[in-house]
């Protein structure tokens, strides 16, 4: 599997959002969580629990495997 | 987790009595990680305390925070254990090089009671502390004593007002709607 640096995975979220044109406090709302909370998921500071991965995925019209799957090839790594 | 057993319920509802029923996930995983850590530090200190007290001569109040310092530690085994964890095989998966804490809190534990015992036996602490000194005259000491429990009445007043204001300014903020915009994007 291609290697994807910390930096580019960790923004996957943010660029889905923003080419939805959608602002953190708007995902925040759509998603039920605080808009710190979607700050600390989009810089990787904070790995959210299934039903949150699976409600920020489908908002932003994508998989889970898609956003966060990376984060599962770093800790095997 | 919710069960039907009255001990739990009780038990979930006291850890649910710190306001987080309306944070999220994130929120209430920080605000149960800093619970954590106000029952580390409150831990460390008592242990401290008592054997700091013990050394001094004192029976009872190493006693009583010993209590204080096991009762966190004791809940915390009793509250896993009905929900299926166990603690203690949690400290063996950690090995040998990772139970400084642990061993810290038997050897202070261990210290104390040993100063205790060697107050009892001797009638002294190892570090005799001067009790027959006057430092101060009988007024002086109520007075002190009365401004005391004054000073510290006016303190609890005021740190619940301040909580009060603190969260109706909080509550104003929310209402008045959170900025809408990423502080990096540009205004829309």
């Amino acid at each position: 599997m291609a290697d994807v640096s910390t930096a580019d995975s960790d923004r996957r979220i943010r660029d889905l959002r923003k080419s939805r044109r959608l602002t953190q406090a708007e995902l925040a709302r759509h998603v039920s969580v605080s808009r710190q909370t979607i700050v600390a998921v989009e810089q990787g500071d904070y790995s959210p629990s299934v039903l949150l991965a699976l409600r920020i995925a489908r908002e932003l019209d994508t998989t889970v495997e898609h956003l966060f799957g990376h984060q599962l090839d770093r800790t095997e790594a | 987790m919710t069960t039907n057993n009255v001990l739990d319920r009780w038990a979930e509802r006291l850890v649910h009595t710190e306001g987080t029923e309306a944070a999220d996930e994130r929120e209430r995983a920080v605000c149960t990680e800093s619970g954590a850590f106000a029952a580390s530090l409150t831990l460390y200190a008592c242990l401290l305390g008592a054997l700091a007290s013990a050394v001094a001569g004192q029976v009872l109040v190493p006693l009583a925070l010993l209590v204080v310092a096991m009762l966190p530690s004791y809940s915390m085994h009793w509250y896993c254990r009905r929900r299926g964890v166990e603690p203690f095989e949690l400290l063996a998966r950690r090995g040998r090089h990772r139970l400084g804490s642990a061993i810290f809190a038997g050897g202070t534990i261990v210290l104390t009671c040993l100063a205790m015992g060697y107050t009892v036996a001797r009638g002294q602490g190892l570090v005799p502390v001067p009790t027959g000194v006057v430092f101060v005259t009988d007024g002086l000491q109520e007075a002190a004593g009365t401004g005391m429990a004054l000073g510290a009445a006016a303190g609890a007043v005021l740190g619940v007002v301040a909580v009060a204001l603190t969260v109706r300014g909080y509550r104003r903020r929310a209402e008045a709607g959170e900025p809408d915009q990423d502080p990096d994007e540009p205004e829309r």
